[in-house]
């Protein structure tokens, strides 16, 4: 990847080029390495670097914004010009927030050198391990063994300079027999920090229990939901329920309940970009520095991220949350922790006289916003619990669900955090939940 | 390009590749926005290149923005390096289907180049829109948006072929939300998510009423903040096209894909109930079901001369009278169902992503019905158009939709509205509850821009042609009150 100096160079040339009132400049540059494994043989096996950079013009009240690859110095002033014949032809203008200067961040743990250059074949001889393990047991192996480093930097004609790097490597694996799978997977800044033997026994021994698994009625269960199911879940949170837009327009769950309860008191939510691993940035897409938000206090609603015209809206300080200077879609929570409790798995198991275990869920989308209210599959893994011990594996359930509903009906917190990858900037740590009255709302035939 | 093209062609093979191929991508977008009156205008030009290679039937894929000879050398070699890696860990060498080689120039056609159209005509447009949504207190947020996106496309193959490909696609739509009443409500048009999408030029635009709708979406939004809620109960349900888009989409486009038979995707997207067992067995349907494939069809948004693979587009059947027929296919997957030619269904997201298999342009052929008339042929039952949410397990089996809008139906009369409307059902059992499609004067053609499949992820375009349909006793209304 380019160095902080060359990025520096590029964003520099380009602010000095520019004729604009103000200008801001954004690179954000992937490269991605994956070798991709299924029916227990390398299916696919990529390799790529890509940068992108985004010019944001501002004349008077108007703006232009233009987005390129490749950063040569030739483009700089065709984007420039682009930019601004965007802006000149606009008629109507709109508020323009002044720049960002020059600020000072925190560091984010979420970098490791040597895990942006990996040769093919250390990541094939990973993969051979797992599949080996698989074989063994007679299962078919699928998943992926990826390396990746992101940089992203935001520089401006005010003196702003911002620059991130995040690196991640992720082993996915699901183990499969005729009639049943298991899944495990890890997301670690290193990977040296992988273990392929640790992930490949846990989604044999998941996909061995729920051998032949048996049909259970829909309907309302205690279920413990492992760390990926809980992530699958609270993601919503983040792009939805804690807007902070649509929380100041009045379009949320949690619009006018500030200071009251909303989940159970063992819940404390964060929004925390400085946990090691998240995936976070110490910076907005402005370059304001971003804030850990204490979002829900002992189950009460305390905080709400905020951009300036979210801030300006609440009369509420900039939580340096912003998604961009135009963004419309509204000031998100990208980095959700959910505080650990004390419970192992075990304990949570040994206390449930009838419930579900859920490894993770499946294609889960919003339902009614206003409500929380999610559906989605089970998937890989789901497990009757009876009498503290765990039974047999079941076929997979709908589940239609309030998220909140859910948060104010846990009874147990379990003893680790699991990080998993949200997208760009963004990742969630969340430990085990065991939840009462957990609604699945419909069988499917496997 | 073709020349640098070449150097990639030949350089792999250098290095020992037995099969490569090219794509150089440049892809041109403008997106504009308005919201609340506030206009967002972001034009993006990209370009770049992936080399592909088959090194003793296993694969490698490289990619880069640098367009330099020395960067294209250096790409190819990289490529058959991961290749080598790959065979490794290899049961089986991957089986090339054959394809003739070509040399063309392919091009969508379109009568107004959309990036000629001037940007204050287009803004101009889209605030009228949106000048006309907000006029009542109840609508806190419009969404206008036009989006246009140009990709040409340079593919050069070993067995010869060198094709450019001009692709051009328009779309457009808005959406409101109303709030008041203790709810917020959606609504959209042509359809949710972004709107309509053509491939084609502005012409597109200008024939979408897009001004002329925009009073009673609005007022539908507010009316809905009051509607009674769809009850939770058994129905008879008729979808409108823009929903059955979705339902074709999930329920027979990603199931077919034969990469998720096979058990490509299980690890992410999932697999598929359409197992080759079934293939021209299996009861998909009701007997008036039949669901066509067709890269070839004008305004799809996966038409197109050639996939990347370098095959030729086509037409074909996936279900026909209710029985499973076909799968979209790859070069390298075809021979899996006795195929001795790939369907065509191979795509990239761009020049950074190799091409995997994609749903084509799948449609619901039409049936005999008015709408008129089948509405006046339901006693009991309920009309749910635009989606508003998705759900499907991974096999392709249990599905749960939201839809925006919905109305009730008693004794063939259209009658109340309804809000926070969702069906659910178990694929091959709601095909084959299918009893009546409305005719061609009902059907169109819509776009689907946010398909996303594959690690790393990608993103595909396609279009599903739909009329409305009936399906009977359905699960509706889940999770609100009986």
């Amino acid at each position: 990847m380019l160095t902080k100096s060359k990025i520096h160079q590029f964003t520099d040339k380009v602010i000095k080029a520019s004729d604009a009132d103000m200008t801001t400049v954004s690179i954000a540059g992937e490269r991605e390495a994956l070798t991709r494994f299924s029916n227990n043989e390398i299916t696919q096996n990529v390799d790529s670097l890509r940068y992108t950079f985004t010019i944001r013009c501002v004349y008077k009240d108007k703006v232009g914004v233009v987005t390129g690859t490749s950063l040569e110095a030739k483009n700089i002033k065709k984007f420039l010009e682009m930019a601004k014949q965007i802006a000149l032809n606009q008629k109507t203008g709109k508020k323009i927030f002044p720049l960002a200067e020059m600020q000072e961040y925190k560091t984010c743990k979420g970098y490791d050198k040597s895990t942006e250059e990996v040769a093919p074949q250390v990541r094939a001889d990973m993969v051979k391990t797992a599949v080996k393990m698989c074989a063994k047991e007679k299962m078919s192996a699928a998943g992926i063994m990826s390396n990746t480093a992101v940089v992203y930097a935001i520089a401006n004609s005010k003196g702003l300079f911002a620059f991130n790097e995040n690196s991640n490597a992720t082993f996915s694996i699901t183990a499969q027999t005729k009639n049943s799978s298991g899944w495990s997977e890890d997301t670690q800044t290193s990977l040296k920090k992988i273990n392929v033997m640790h992930d490949a026994e846990t989604a044999i021994k998941k996909a061995k229990l729920s051998k032949n698994p048996k049909s259970i009625e829909a309907g309302k269960y205690t279920v413990i939901l492992e760390p990926a199911a809980v992530a699958d879940i609270i993601s919503f949170l983040s792009y939805t329920v804690f807007n902070g837009l649509r929380y100041a327009e009045g379009r949320t769950f949690l619009s006018g309940k500030l200071g009251q309860k909303v989940a159970d008191e063992k819940i404390n939510l964060f929004d925390d970009p400085y946990i090691e691993g998240i995936g976070g940035m110490p910076f907005d897409f402005e370059g304001f520095p971003k804030k850990k938000l204490s979002l829900i206090e002992k189950g009460v609603f305390k905080d709400i991220p905020t951009d300036r015209k979210v801030a300006e809206m609440l009369k509420m300080e900039n939580s340096g949350h912003s998604l961009g200077a135009d963004d419309e879609y509204g000031p998100l929570p990208l980095n959700l922790h959910i505080e650990k409790g004390d419970k192992s798995m075990e304990e949570m198991i040994k206390s449930t006289r009838k419930g579900i275990l859920v490894t993770q869920f499946h294609y889960v989308n919003i339902l009614d916003p206003m409500k929380t209210l999610i559906t989605g599959m089970t998937r890989n893994g789901i497990f009757l619990i009876e009498n503290g011990q765990l039974k047999h594996g079941l076929k997979n359930l709908r589940f239609t669900q309030s998220i909140m509903d859910t948060l104010m009906n846990a009874e147990m917190l379990g003893s680790k955090t699991l990080v998993q990858s949200g997208g760009f900037g963004g990742g969630f740590s969340v430990p085990a939940m065991k939840v009462r009255d957990f609604h699945f709302t419909s069988k499917t035939e496997f | 390009m073709f020349k640098l093209g070449n150097l990639a062609i030949e350089t792999a093979k250098h290095f020992g590749a037995d099969y490569a191929d090219i794509r150089i991508i440049e892809t041109k977008n403008e997106d504009l926005n308005v919201r609340n009156g506030k206009v967002n205008a972001d034009y993006s030009q990209t370009l770049g290149f992936g080399v592909r290679v088959l090194y003793k039937g296993s694969w490698g894929f490289a990619s880069s923005d640098t367009l330099t000879s020395e960067e294209v050398k250096r790409i190819s070699k990289e490529a058959v390096l991961i290749a080598k890696a790959s065979s490794s860990l290899q049961t089986a060498k991957v089986k090339w289907a054959k394809e003739p080689s070509y040399k063309d120039h392919w091009f969508t056609p379109a009568l107004k180049n959309p990036f000629r159209i001037p940007l204050e005509k287009k803004l101009e447009l889209m605030l009228s829109i949106d000048e006309i949504l907000r006029k009542k207190p109840e609508i806190k947020v419009s969404t206008v948006e036009m989006s246009f996106q140009n990709i040409r496309k340079w593919f050069v193959n070993s067995e010869g072929s060198e094709i450019l490909q001009d692709l051009l696609r328009s779309g457009a739509g808005y959406s409101v939300t109303s709030v008041g009443n203790n709810d917020m409500q959606v609504r959209s048009y042509p359809a949710s998510f972004g709107g309509q999408y053509y491939s084609g030029g502005y012409e597109i635009i200008e024939q979408m009423e897009l001004l002329q709708n925009a009073e009673r979406v609005r007022e539908e939004a507010i009316a809905l903040l009051t509607a009674d809620e769809c009850e939770e109960k058994t129905s008879d349900l008729i979808i409108g096209g823009s929903q059955m888009v979705l339902q074709i989409h999930e329920s027979v486009g990603h199931a077919t894909e034969l990469d998720r038979v096979l058990g490509y995707e299980a690890n992410y997207a999932g697999t598929s109930f359409a197992t080759l067992e079934k293939y021209k067995k299996f009861t998909y349907g009701s007997p008036i079901v039949n669901l066509f494939a067709d890269t070839t069809m004008p305004l799809g948004l996966a038409t197109m001369g050639y996939d990347d693979d370098g095959v030729k587009a086509q037409r074909w059947d996936i279900v026909k009278n209710g029985t499973l027929k076909g799968y979209m296919t790859n070069r390298e997957l075809a021979h899996k169902i006795g195929d001795e030619r790939s369907k065509g269904c191979s795509r990239s997201q761009g020049f950074s992503s190799i091409p995997i298999i994609r749903i084509a342009n799948l449609s619901l052929a039409p049936g005999e019905w008015e709408l008129d008339d089948l509405i006046k042929d339901t006693k009991n039952g309920v009309y749910m158009d635009t989606n508003k949410s998705w759900s499907i397990d991974q096999m392709r089996l249990n599905f749960q939709f939201g839809c925006e809008i919905g109305y009730e139906i008693k004794n063939g009369k259209k009658g109340k509205m309804l809000k926070n409307c969702s069906y659910q059902d178990i694929t091959p059992e709601f095909w084959g509850k299918c009893d009546a499609i409305c005719n061609e004067n009902h059907w169109d053609l819509w776009g689907v821009i946010n398909c996303g499949k594959g690690q790393p992820g990608q993103r595909a375009e396609m279009s599903h042609g739909s009329a409305p349909a009936r399906f009977k006793k359905v699960k509706i209304g889940i999770g609100n009150k009986k």
